[in-house]
């Protein structure tokens, strides 16, 4: 199923949109050159957390999956298997699991988890928090599909 | 920005939530681990709070107008 139009807000309609990486490019990752840069991020990162052979789904949300013009960063969920180390992982792909490296290094903003963290959280209400934005209202998140 | 009482009110409920996974993650996480995972979340508490107490410390008059 494509990924949906933006609504009335510029946002995607509510929920959990599924892409592949190469409609996530084609969707998103041009019209400005800050898209283009941006997007090479979201590659970079995508190829990271694969790298670590434990990652379980990658979302993207804020202004990236928005239709604003030049986003200034990209918002990532790692949601990693219950197995996964992160002083296991590639020395490549640790920097995903510091926030601030990840920030310095990618200009993205990466959150991660296991599932077994939440404590009986269902990860998609985890998820859930995610689209809510400042005014309330409920926006799109895109899964990348793996 | 928060730019509203709607808006401060969803931005405490969001720190709120946030709050309450990293009670969560303290006690599910390695220890080793728990600064790793945290670190987001933190710095997301912190930015909040920070636009928090920006709105809360503006006059009402000059919050509502803007």
């Amino acid at each position: 199923m494509p990924l949906p139009a933006f609504n009335e807000f510029g946002d995607l309609p509510e929920g959990i949109h599924r892409a592949s990486l190469a409609e996530i490019v084609s969707r998103f990752g041009s019209g400005t050159a800050q898209r283009v840069a941006v997007t090479e991020r979201l590659s970079r990162i995508h190829e990271l957390a694969a790298a670590t052979g434990c990652l379980d789904r990658l979302m993207v949300f804020g202004s990236y999956v928005s239709d604003i013009s030049e986003p200034n960063d990209i918002d990532v969920i790692l949601v990693m298997q219950n197995g996964f180390r992160s002083e296991d992982c590639p020395t490549e792909s640790a920097v995903l699991f510091d926030h601030a490296r990840a920030n310095d290094e990618f200009g993205a903003s990466v959150f991660w988890v296991r599932p077994n963290m939440l404590l009986g959280e269902p990860i998609d209400e985890f998820l859930a928090f995610w689209q809510t934005k400042r005014d309330g209202r409920k926006r799109g998140i895109v899964e990348v599909s793996l | 920005m928060i730019q509203n009482d709607q808006e401060l009110k969803v931005t405490r409920e969001r720190m709120s939530y946030l709050l309450d996974l990293l009670t969560r993650l303290r006690v599910s996480s390695r220890p080793e681990e728990l600064a790793l995972v945290s670190s987001g979340y933190r710095a997301e508490v912190e930015r909040m709070q920070r636009e928090v107490l920006d709105y809360l410390t503006k006059p009402a008059t000059i919050a509502k107008a803007g």
